[in-house]
């Protein structure tokens, strides 16, 4: 499946990315759950810790009130006022003197059978110190005031071994109150009766039901809160209740900030690993597919170009060696494609007059023959013949008739026309083939031709050697294929030659057929 | 909270300190022992008074320094500090004691001393300077305290009830308090019985129906709602106790060893019957029990 670098490449990338998201997502659920769980347990903590603050100031405020009842003063006054009758002005100066910097919210002292002797404007607390009594004898208990929740501590103040009566102090917790604890918490503190909040340090939740679910939640003000009780000592029956909430929507804001870094990490790797990938890929697989391309090329016989790189990694200095191979390999196709061509121009041309040979003239006839036919043009053969040419051998010489061949080649390509074909056929005779929309034109090139040599003869060194040159034209029958045709045209421009020849030498014959292509009878020219 | 409730605590503490090093003070072995060159003298608050008036006079007598402890009556050094240091008198370490009550005579012959009575001193007998009694007779007072009379109606006053306040002590011993009831039971039941003078007066001065005692030498403050009355109209004088109408008093005596250097004899004496006692006694109503002995002007 993974057969190529490049599909490797990508898997591994692929598997990467996986790889990096489920680490951060393992991450993200860890981190999740210990954020979770640290939550809890700071929230159980906190409202531990606050447990115990109110433990000790419970303790505190009793401390205040063994305190008074200790006292031996308080004791002989109280049993003064009491048992004596005195008015309470004592007392309550005594008191004042010697605990007035007592920091508590309300004092009374008041004997067994509820008679205020100190604190006559705090009968609610006297009424509700006697109800609690009547149900218990903790010396810490709740009551609900009008500013909030009371803590109430008290004593019984003995004199003589004969109880006269109680102190109690209370200390309120109220929206300061709350206030103050939830500074050093980082909750909210609630009190609660009959289920609805009395007191709270988290604004606009004061008359608000509460009501706490078995997962220790509860919803306010359309939020969800953690909640834990912070236990009030004394009976719960009748006082009011203190519970520790913190949001869910913070303790999650922090969750949420984790999932943000989790996901931008999870993001930022993921474009890292894909660019990287991309970079691997573009580094390795791009240019091996390229050489994998181009040696598919080469086997299938192309030599394609290719640029040499810049780069200095061992990809490129493997595509560079590649890229000199082709050069190397391109060398030599050209070299061996100019030798081919060199050879095929051999086996075509003359190679002493470099006129093409009779070979050629089979190659290239048929073109010429359709060029024809397509056009409506007249295919004429103009034979020419080198009269006299062994006796020019043998006067001055081969050297001097190759000279007087290259000179006759060499007038044939300079009178001649761009579209017409040359050949030398045989030893001194020659063939030009040509294409004209006139059926004279080929006598007519034929006679300028020959004019022309009979006025410059070939040079041999020092010598002038006059030539001349019997020439036979033929036209060919359209209607033939190919290879008839040009044997038809041979044959009669051989025969016009002839007759040439017959009639005198240099002077141009004619073959004019007897058919409708043709006339009957040989046309003179010179 | 918490701070003033550490500010309670170290405030208690450091009165504690305080208050337990100025009670060791008077009858410290060490504190006499350092002073050998010195007359040292120990005792109750009421007799200090006299003996402190006196040092000047004292120690030009004898050429001594003379060093007292009992300032502090509240302390509850009192009685029992003077006869403690009558007994650590010997040579070198001259030591006598004063007392606010007589001793009985078995006391004297257990404890081997020699008592020296210097003054009668009136027992005030205290109200609330808000109540307008002024005068009670004898029986109304000792029934106040008795606790057959409860209110002050019940003696010309306004319709409230008497808080007895007392303090009973040398309970051993004869006089003082027992002049006005001979016993401690005999003393209301529902009474407050102070451990000092001082508290004595501040409970007096607590309560507007109150009745107490002390002694006439006591310094009152001027912040002091507290009165003496009259008894059997007669006011609290050396002059009524001599002559019998005022019934409440008691004896200040000096008290030594059985062995008494003379320095300390000489100190005695000078108290009992110097002119400067003559004044201190003429100051606080005291009825010196001594003849004065006469002065002749120096010219």
């Amino acid at each position: 499946m993974f057969t190529t670098y490049r599909s490797r490449l990508m898997a591994y990338t692929v598997l990467l990315v996986a790889f990096l998201m489920a680490t951060l997502g393992y991450t993200y659920i860890y981190s999740r759950n210990v954020i979770l769980e640290e939550s809890e347990n700071s929230l159980t903590d906190t409202a531990q810790m606050l447990n115990g603050n109110l433990e000790m100031e419970e303790m505190e405020l009793l401390h205040y009130t063994e305190i008074v009842k200790d006292d031996l003063r308080i004791q002989e006054y109280m049993f003064m006022v009491s048992m004596v009758g005195t008015d309470n002005e004592p007392l309550q100066n005594l008191y004042d003197r010697q605990f007035g910097w007592l920091p508590v919210e309300r004092r009374i002292i008041m004997t067994n059978d509820g008679r205020i002797l100190l604190g006559a404007e705090h009968a609610s607390l006297a009424k509700a110190v006697q109800s609690h009594l009547e149900i218990s004898r903790t010396q810490i208990f709740y009551i609900k005031g009008d500013e909030g929740t009371e803590m109430v501590t008290w004593a019984p103040i003995t004199y003589q071994g004969k109880q006269l009566g109680i102190i109690a102090h209370t200390h309120i917790l109220n929206s300061a109150w709350l206030e103050q604890h939830r500074q050093y918490s980082g909750g909210y503190l609630f009190l609660e009766h009959d289920g609805i909040i009395q007191l709270s340090s988290l604004p606009n939740a004061e008359g608000k039901p509460f009501s706490v679910n078995a997962n220790g939640h509860a919803v306010i003000n359309n939020e969800s809160y953690r909640i834990r009780p912070i236990i009030l000592s004394g009976p719960s029956n009748e006082a009011p209740r203190l519970w520790y909430g913190v949001s869910e929507r913070k303790l999650l804001a922090k969750l949420e900030r984790q999932s943000g870094i989790v996901l931008s990490l999870t993001m930022a790797g993921c474009i890292a690993v894909l660019w990287m990938g991309m970079m691997i890929i573009r580094n390795f697989s791009k240019p091996l597919t390229e050489l994998m391309q181009i040696t598919r090329a080469v086997a299938q016989g192309t030599l394609p170009v290719m640029n040499k790189s810049a780069a200095n990694n061992e990809i490129a200095l493997l595509s560079n060696q590649f890229v000199e191979m082709l050069t190397a390999l391109r060398e030599n196709q050209e070299e061996i494609d100019r030798a081919h061509k060199e050879l095929e121009e051999s086996a075509i041309t003359d190679s002493l007059t470099k006129l093409h040979n009779r070979r050629y003239l089979q190659e290239v006839y048929p073109r010429a023959l359709g060029q024809a036919q397509r056009e409506s043009l007249y295919l004429t053969g103009i034979m020419f013949d080198l009269d006299h040419f062994k006796q020019i051998n043998d006067r001055y010489g081969h050297l001097a008739g190759d000279e007087c061949l290259v000179h006759f080649a060499k007038l044939l390509r300079e009178v001649s026309r761009s579209n017409d074909y040359v050949f030398r056929i045989g030893g001194e005779e020659f063939l030009l083939v040509s294409l004209d929309d006139n059926i004279e034109g080929g006598k007519i090139l034929a006679e300028k031709i020959r004019a022309t040599l009979e006025h410059n003869p070939a040079q041999f060194k020092d010598t002038l050697i006059p030539l001349t040159t019997s020439v036979g034209v033929s036209h060919t029958d359209l209607a033939l294929p190919p290879d008839e045709a040009l044997t038809h045209l041979l044959f009669h421009a051989d025969k016009a030659l002839y007759q040439a020849k017959s009639s005198g030498r240099n002077q141009v014959r004619v073959y004019i057929s007897a058919d409708k292509h043709s006339r009957s009878i040989w046309d003179y020219v010179s | 909270m918490r701070g003033s409730f550490y500010t309670y605590s170290l405030r208690t503490f450091f009165v504690t300190v305080i208050l337990t090093l100025t009670a060791a003070a008077p009858v410290s072995q060490a504190a006499i022992e350092d002073n050998d060159n010195a007359l040292m003298g120990a005792g109750a608050h009421f007799a200090w008074i006299v003996f402190d008036a006196l040092k000047h006079d004292l120690e030009r007598v004898t050429g001594k320094e003379t060093v007292l402890f009992g300032q502090y009556s509240m302390l509850g050094v009192g009685c029992n500090a003077g006869i403690k240091a009558a007994k650590q008198n010997k040579p070198g370490h001259e030591t006598f004691g004063f007392l606010c009550c007589p001793l009985s005579q078995e006391e004297i012959d257990k404890e081997g001393l020699i008592v020296y009575p210097l003054a009668k001193e009136p027992i005030l007998i205290l109200t609330h300077d808000d109540n307008p009694v002024s005068n009670l007779t004898s029986q109304q007072a000792r029934d106040i305290f008795s606790g057959k009379i409860i209110s002050w109606k019940e003696v010309g006053g306004p319709n409230k009830p008497i808080v007895v306040v007392t303090r009973l002590h040398c309970k051993k011993r004869p006089g003082h308090w027992k002049t006005i009831l001979p016993k401690a039971e005999d003393f209301r039941q529902q009474r407050l019985n102070v451990k000092s003078a001082a508290a004595m007066i501040q409970r007096v001065n607590d309560f507007s129906g109150a009745i107490g005692h002390t002694g006439s030498t006591w310094k009152f403050d001027k912040e002091d709602h507290v009165k003496w009355i009259s008894i059997d109209g007669h006011a609290p004088t050396a002059e009524n106790i001599a002559n019998g109408s005022y019934p409440f008093f008691r004896v200040l005596s000096a008290v030594t060893n059985r062995h008494p250097s003379e320095s300390i004899l000489k100190l005695i004496k000078e108290a009992q019957t110097g002119p400067a006692f003559q004044k201190v006694a003429k100051k606080y109503n005291l009825l010196p029990l001594n003849p004065m002995r006469q002065v002749t002007a120096q010219k």
